[in-house]
């Protein structure tokens, strides 16, 4: 017999829900339980845990038994993702090393890449106004303690 | 003290030259950004943060709330001129403001919304003033088996009231109070989950999830659909006289708007969008001619806006008297309250009056310079529509990174966005709405200290949420809020609510 995946949201949402719950479940196993009158650490996530499986399976069930509660799920698409956290992580990275004016540059170029029609020019416009708003708010309004430059520049 | 000496200390707060720059900077900032299209109330709010941390708790709360109703208030300027809505709670408006505009009535779509909008800010933030104390006076009888249960209550009852799977809801509630727990236990000291950072142990910032969940999540989700041509009305858009028809059709709605949206603002789940959707069914559901809803009925802008506005006013309630945010946007202000190291519940009312009053009067003067700055800024705000995404998003990523940078001034904090951001992501393809999940952080340590203290009270016996009077009633309600969904009635009424326009 076959089991087809009828609802694959729910079936795919429960997976999630199981593996998060089995985690912290797992997880709360390495703190001190203690006794319902005296909770220890693992107590709480220990429990809340197990819910959150049981919830994730019922889910899943549901996704499996249900036929067309929720549909199939929409393609995922690796690009905009790509397109949006790389440059974050890239800004983070460099922020303290390379100073904001780069950093800044990364992260506004980098992710106008991911629109539907990039157009380089006005990126680097866009780049060279948002510096000034960001330098303007963060470095001279509030104070922030940032460098500009990489360290070997202007010093 | 009594009512009268609390508005005249909430006005001489809110009056004061500096809070009441801040109130306009916050109102101007939440609806410059609040136009936005796809940028609703929760990303604007932690995007703009940061701004309010140099200042005092007082008029950083004052600045916070400004930015919301701005950006609330934002968003229907957006619905209505462009087919989009500018956030959830606007999501009717589109129908038949759109509609009105296309008809060439922007301008009088334009001026209910505000005019609506202004009269129930009115009426609920008197709402606010008048019920508040007495809340605030039971949560004080209040053990910590009453606040466990209450905790349940509000988070069960937001799952009952927000559209989507129940279940799934439930998941997501605790999934958000597992996270929440990540860090040090203040019970007995012991670092949770925290994975070997160091930075983890002072757990995971609600901006830190808030910007992943919503604000990344939302950009991924825009750049994968391809815009769609749409028609944006900046012709000489000015705010218009309504006709007397048009008045005539209006004033009750608005009036219907304002008492229905004050009531589902203080019910937790409830808020801005629950009210906009709930009222604009009701107007079709009174209308002489409801075949005229959807092809640009004032009514059908005029309810819900108001409804809107009332509501994230009352909403306000049981975040200031119990300590107890009920939904996304209240989570992320009760965050910006332990910010500034006040721990949102009863004892505000008392410990800090000025902060607790001045907030009040400040939403009533907020809603004041709403109504004048929309009037001679409509131009600029439709300037702002005309902004093309593709320079929008990197403006939206690059305060983003920088506000959750600035928060303590750690790179772990925005680095951890990311896996915030993919579970976004995830979670929208998956159908699973993420203010549960927020809902859910916010509250964990809460619900885990009370359970604690209340087992130790009763010494481990479960039995002391069901005998101790208040906590039972309490528990009566969360399980009734639950048999009621499985009702099908309930079941079908609550989608068609959602699905209506």
């Amino acid at each position: 017999m076959r089991v087809t995946v009828k609802s694959s949201k729910d079936f795919f949402a429960g997976v999630v829900f199981v593996a998060f719950g089995a985690l912290f479940a797992l997880g709360s196993l390495s703190y001190r339980m203690g006794t319902a009158a005296r909770m220890g650490p693992g107590y709480f996530p220990l429990v809340l845990g197990c819910l959150l499986s049981a919830l994730g399976l019922a889910i899943l069930v549901r996704g499996l038994a249900f036929s067309a509660r929720s549909g199939p799920i929409e393609r995922f698409r690796l690009k905009p993702m790509l397109f949006v956290l790389v440059p974050i992580a890239a800004f983070t990275l460099l922020l303290r090393p390379a100073g904001l004016v780069l950093s800044v540059a990364v992260l506004v170029l980098g992710s106008s890449r991911g629109s539907h029609d990039f157009r380089l020019r006005e990126s680097i416009v866009n780049t060279a106004a948002l510096l000034l708003l960001t330098v303007a708010i963060f470095v001279w309004g509030l104070g922030m303690q940032i460098p500009l430059w990489p360290g070997f520049v202007g010093r | 003290m009594d009512f009268l000496q609390h508005l005249e200390l909430g006005f001489v707060t809110a009056l004061s030259l500096r809070n009441v720059l801040y109130c306009f900077l916050g109102c101007f900032l939440g609806t410059a950004i609040g136009v936005l299209p796809g940028l609703g109330p929760v990303p604007t709010i932690a995007m703009l943060l940061p701004l309010t941390y140099a200042l005092s708790p007082v008029t950083a709360l004052i600045m916070l709330a400004g930015i919301f109703y701005g950006a609330q208030y934002g968003g229907s300027t957006t619905s209505i001129l462009v087919n989009l809505p500018g956030e959830s709670s606007s999501v009717v408006t589109c129908i038949d403001g759109y509609q009105m505009a296309r008809r060439g009535r922007a301008g009088a779509a334009l001026t209910i919304a505000a005019v609506g909008s202004f009269f129930a800010g009115t009426f609920s933030t008197a709402i606010v003033a008048g019920f508040a104390p007495t809340l605030a006076e039971v949560a004080f009888k209040f053990g910590p088996a009453e606040y466990f249960s209450l905790m349940v209550v509000g988070l069960l009852g937001a799952v009952t009231l927000a559209h989507g799977s129940q279940l799934k809801a439930i998941a997501m509630i605790v999934l958000g109070v597992l996270l929440g727990l990540v860090g040090t236990d203040v019970n007995s000291g012991a670092e949770r989950f925290a994975l070997g950072v160091p930075e983890l142990g002072d757990g995971i910032n609600f901006v830190v999830v808030a910007m992943g969940l919503f604000a990344f999540g939302e950009i991924i989700h825009n750049l994968e659909t391809t815009a769609e041509a749409r028609e944006v009305f900046t012709e000489n858009v000015k705010l218009g006289l309504l006709t007397r028809q048009e008045a005539r059709e209006s004033a009750p709605a608005v009036l219907r708007g304002t008492l229905l949206g004050s009531l589902l603002g203080i019910l937790p789940g409830g808020g801005a969008v629950l009210a906009s959707f709930a009222a604009y069914a009701l107007e079709k559901r009174v209308a002489k001619h409801p075949e005229r809803f959807g092809t640009g009925a004032i009514a059908g802008v005029a309810g819900p806006e108001s409804a809107n506005n009332a509501a994230a006013q009352t909403s306000f309630i049981p975040m200031l008297c119990l300590g107890l945010p009920g939904n996304a946007t209240m989570a992320l202000m009760a965050g910006a309250m332990t910010i500034h190291s006040i721990q949102p519940g009863p004892q505000v009312m008392t410990s800090n009056p000025e902060l607790f009053w001045g907030l009040v009067c400040s939403m009533w003067v907020g809603n004041v310079m709403l109504l004048v700055l929309n009037l001679p800024l409509i131009g600029i705000w439709v300037k702002f529509l005309t902004i093309p995404y593709r320079l929008l998003f990197p403006a939206i990523l690059l305060f983003c990174a920088i506000g959750t940078y600035s928060l303590a001034n750690s790179t772990v904090d925005v680095l951890l966005t990311i896996p915030f951001g993919v579970l976004g992501y995830v979670f929208a393809k998956l159908e699973c709405e993420p203010a549960p999940l927020l809902l859910g952080f916010v509250l964990g340590p809460m619900l885990e200290e009370n359970l604690t203290r209340a087992m130790l009270l009763s010494r481990g016996r479960v039995s002391i949420f069901f005998t101790r009077p208040l906590s039972l009633g309490l528990l009566v309600i969360a399980a009734g809020l639950m048999g009621l969904m499985l009702l099908p009635v309930v079941r079908n009424k609550r989608a068609e609510v959602f699905v209506e326009g």
